[in-house]
């Protein structure tokens, strides 16, 4: 046998880095929503307030896109309308994904076999491709799209609601807890949901945000009535309409959703990585 | 400790099987449910909670019983805009053989470079190294696909464009629109499956957990005293973990491959799906879905089979 080595594993330290770089990263995207929902933006984000592709400047921070509306404006305002639909899909999920678990967990033999079976006949499909359904049906309701996101995510929320609920109810607090008379309710609430699984319904909640955003930029930078539609703004459409410019120089209009999207998308990552690294057991 | 009771080969296959239909059939219910009765638009683009039926965009959508007893003899239906008239099955079947290859070829690239990345950083004893390459790797996967698709055509127009003006190499035929009939295309679409939209990351997390796990086992000291090689128990060990969630993750991959074959303009499955989903061809869109989840719960039966291989206990295998 070959000599052990020694395997980095992440500990609080790396937890606490990851959540750090995390929100940093989020930084951005959080601010330029915040401005737009405070309707704190220098420019209407669908007026033509300067010539196409105009350089940045005083006036036009990041400058104009390729039909001269403000860019910035226009990054903060596609961050701003879609933290909706964004708090929508983490909503439905949660609560679909809670009560899956809770019903995988709690239930009886043919109810938890029911639940069971239903989570896993929503986890066969690929979730862009029920995504996309519900985007050809509703004709591209964004809220519409991401209660469907938020759907196709519940059996990957309730799986660890239900290894949680498996794990803990034979332990010895549990029982106790039960004998000084706290409700079924009050057990499942406080002492699993909150006191074991939040972080790593937390983490998921990361997740499914992060597919979130990567399903609409994704359907608004392909195109074809799917995504979000112009002139309202998402960095998906801003990415698209921009592509071609890059040809002939102008770098900024698809640099600039290009690195908010990943900014968000790592952050995200990162956060969840945080969340779960805090949460795993010393093995 | 009870044990388990022994399942022959046949029975345990037989069994997950009809679970596996059982799935099926819940899916295929969820996705005609969604289809007909999620809220449609309405005539003047806002989405109503009822349309009457006439109006519904579902034309071409038999009953569910119909459509299910289609699905089961193979008849999915015929094309109501994508290819008008075509029946649906020709053309998923044709774009499957298409985007299967692709996406089990970024998933094996994905598995290898989380393996390679995981062997590295155990490797490495002092932390610093360690975390610039799991933060590289993180950084890297947070691109979406579509904008990795981007940048590398973007990247390789330039850089092609540029040789063929310096005279180092010829016009490739695919220049400057990348062809998924030329490997090198092909090559660089799988490896944009493979690190894009978070996979990498996933994979190579994962990776390192089982890994990890994979050490601390109590039998390791007495395989290693029967003589069994270190690096095969620990295989063993971290192998059902992985393949499990390697099939977990096929359903992710064939999402991804919706989005590269949508972007780059290849046929196959993925880009059908697309275009069926913008022409509102439901029927096209439906038998896309089915066949996409015929796929990922084969690829779950096929991780119930590495699992029993890898680790008989699990199998309630005969001893």
């Amino acid at each position: 046998m070959g000599k052990p080595t020694r395997f980095p594993r992440g500990g609080p330290a790396a937890a606490r880095l990851a959540l750090a770089a995390g929100t940093a990263c989020l930084i951005p995207t959080v601010l330029g929503a915040a401005l737009g929902l405070l309707g704190w933006l220098p420019h209407d984000p669908t007026a033509f307030v300067a010539p196409a592709h105009a350089p940045p400047g005083p006036d036009l921070w990041l400058g104009a896109d390729a039909l001269g509306r403000d860019l910035a404006a226009r990054l903060a305002w596609a961050a701003a309308r879609f933290a909706g639909p964004a708090l929508l899909a983490v909503a439905v999920g949660g609560v679909a994904g809670v009560a899956l678990g809770l019903a995988e967990g709690l239930l009886p033999g043919p109810g938890d076999a029911l639940a069971t079976g239903l989570a896993q006949a929503v986890d066969g499909v690929p979730k862009l491709v029920t995504v996309l359904l519900v985007a050809a049906v509703t004709q591209s309701d964004l809220d519409w799209i991401m209660a469907a996101v938020g759907v196709s995510f519940a059996p990957q929320v309730a799986e660890p609601i239900r290894s949680s609920i498996e794990r803990l109810r034979s332990l010895a607090f549990i029982e106790a807890a039960r004998g000084l008379g706290v409700g079924p309710g009050r057990v499942v609430l406080v002492h699993i949901l909150w006191g074991h699984a939040r972080r790593v319904l937390l983490a998921q909640a990361t997740s499914l945000l992060s597919f979130a955003v990567l399903a609409e930029a994704s359907l608004s930078y392909l195109g074809g009535e799917l995504g979000v539609q112009e002139p309202a703004a998402s960095w998906g459409n801003m990415l698209a309409l921009a592509r071609d410019g890059v040809f002939r120089g102008h770098w900024l209009p698809a640099l600039a959703p290009a690195v908010m999207l990943s900014l968000t998308l790592l952050g995200l990552s990162l956060l969840g990585r945080g969340l779960l690294e805090a949460v795993e057991e010393p093995r | 400790m009870t044990p388990r009771p022994a399942l022959s080969l046949a029975w345990w296959t037989l069994r997950q099987t009809a679970g596996a239909l059982l799935v099926l059939l819940g899916t295929s219910a969820v996705l005609y449910a969604v289809a007909r009765l999620a809220p449609h638009a309405g005539p003047d683009g806002r989405v109503v909670a009822a349309a009457p039926a006439g109006a519904r965009p579902a034309e071409g959508l038999p009953s569910y019983s119909e459509w299910l007893a289609g699905v089961v003899r193979g008849d999915l239906g015929r094309s109501t805009a994508v290819q008008q008239g075509r029946p649906v099955s020709d053309l998923v079947f044709a774009g499957l053989r298409r985007s299967l290859g692709l996406a089990a070829a970024g998933l094996a690239l994905s598995s290898l470079l989380s393996a390679g990345l995981t062997l590295i950083r155990s490797r490495w004893s002092d932390p610093g190294p360690a975390s610039a390459l799991s933060a590289a790797a993180h950084l890297v996967s947070a691109l979406p696909v579509f904008l990795l698709v981007y940048l590398t055509t973007l990247a390789g127009n330039r850089l092609v464009g540029a040789g063929i003006r310096a005279d180092w190499w010829d016009r490739p035929g695919w220049f400057p629109f990348p062809s998924r009939d030329d490997w090198v295309p092909w090559i660089a679409a799988a490896l944009i499956l493979a690190v894009g939209d978070g996979l990498l990351a996933d994979l190579f997390r994962r990776t390192q957990a089982e890994w990890r796990a994979a050490r601390a086992v109590e039998h390791r000291a007495g395989a290693r005293l029967l003589g069994i090689p270190d690096w095969e128990v620990r295989v063993r060990e971290a192998l059902p973990g992985l393949a499990a969630h390697l099939s977990r993750r096929v359903s992710f991959v064939l999402g991804s491959t919706v989005i590269l074959e949508a972007a780059l303009g290849w046929p196959g499955l993925g880009y059908l799906a697309w275009r069926a989903a913008a022409q509102r061809d439901l029927p096209l869109l439906l038998g896309a879905a089915v066949l996409m989840a015929v796929v990922v719960r084969t690829a779950g039966l096929l991780a119930e089979l590495v699992r029993r291989w890898a680790d008989p206990r699990t199998g309630g295998e005969a001893p």
